[in-house]
């Protein structure tokens, strides 16, 4: 919980909404409040039932354009998922925000609202 | 030599409903607290084991979950953490106005809108879960 609260203090700081889940269940809960959300962030190991590619499956189910990035100390090549992005963990401040801001950015936008159209 | 920004002091709000901790969490961050957020009374107990990290408060729904419930966790704190003040809520609209408390006597001694839209905002969430 310490890793959830200085990584969702990170992006505070530089000027994000953060929303923070403790495992997949109530990421999912608040996903389907319609909460709007912009990119989720989740640890593929994480307390539940539920581990993040099997939450990344089920987020691009409900919102399939909705950017997921997995974090993770290590995820083994053999390891299919269907996040949009990967930050190997320990990571830098610089790395998660310019991580964030490549699936938030204009560029994702664009990608996104073609994604959308076809 | 430069004055330096007072911390903002920091809540640590235990809840095991994600939806009320998300809305009371937000409304003190927006008077100025940190919050860390806790989901159960053994998070909670993780956190305030911890001495390093610099809680002022706690704000614990009279109901969470955990190993120990949130009466032992306020007796444990009171004889652990003496620098640590304690608040039971009992319902939503009970933490709801303890939050607001907390925001009149905060960082930005201010409230930033009534309680009760925290409690509109926890139903209309809830409603939007169904």
């Amino acid at each position: 919980m310490f890793v959830r609260f200085t990584t969702s203090e990170m992006l505070r700081e530089e000027g994000f909404v953060v929303v923070e889940a403790v495992n997949a269940a109530e990421a999912l809960a608040l996903i389907s409040t319609g909460l709007e959300v912009d990119i989720v962030l989740s640890d593929v190991r994480m307390p539940g039932e539920i581990d993040g590619v099997a939450l990344t499956a089920k987020i691009k189910t409900i919102e399939p354009l909705l950017p997921v990035a997995l974090v993770s100390t290590h995820l083994p090549p053999d390891v299919k998922h269907e996040a949009d992005a990967f930050l190997a963990k320990p990571f830098r401040v610089a790395e998660l925000l310019e991580l964030v801001r490549s699936l938030v950015g204009t560029e994702w936008l664009s990608k996104r609202s073609s994604l959308a159209a076809s | 030599m430069a004055e330096q920004a007072e911390q903002p002091r920091c809540i640590l709000v235990v809840d095991g409903d994600v939806l009320v901790r998300h809305a009371i969490s937000d409304y003190l961050r927006s008077c100025g607290y940190t919050v860390i957020e806790a989901s159960s009374t053994d998070e909670a107990g993780t956190v305030l084991s911890d001495d390093s990290v610099p809680v002022d408060a706690v704000l614990c729904d009279a109901e969470a979950p955990g190993g120990r419930n949130a009466f032992q966790l306020r007796a444990w704190t009171r004889e652990h953490r003496q620098d640590v003040q304690i608040a039971l809520a009992g319902s939503i609209e009970a933490a709801a106005t303890k939050a607001a408390e907390f925001c009149e006597q905060g960082p930005h001694l201010t409230r930033p809108y009534d309680p009760q839209s925290v409690v509109d905002y926890v139903r209309r969430l809830l409603g939007g879960a169904s």
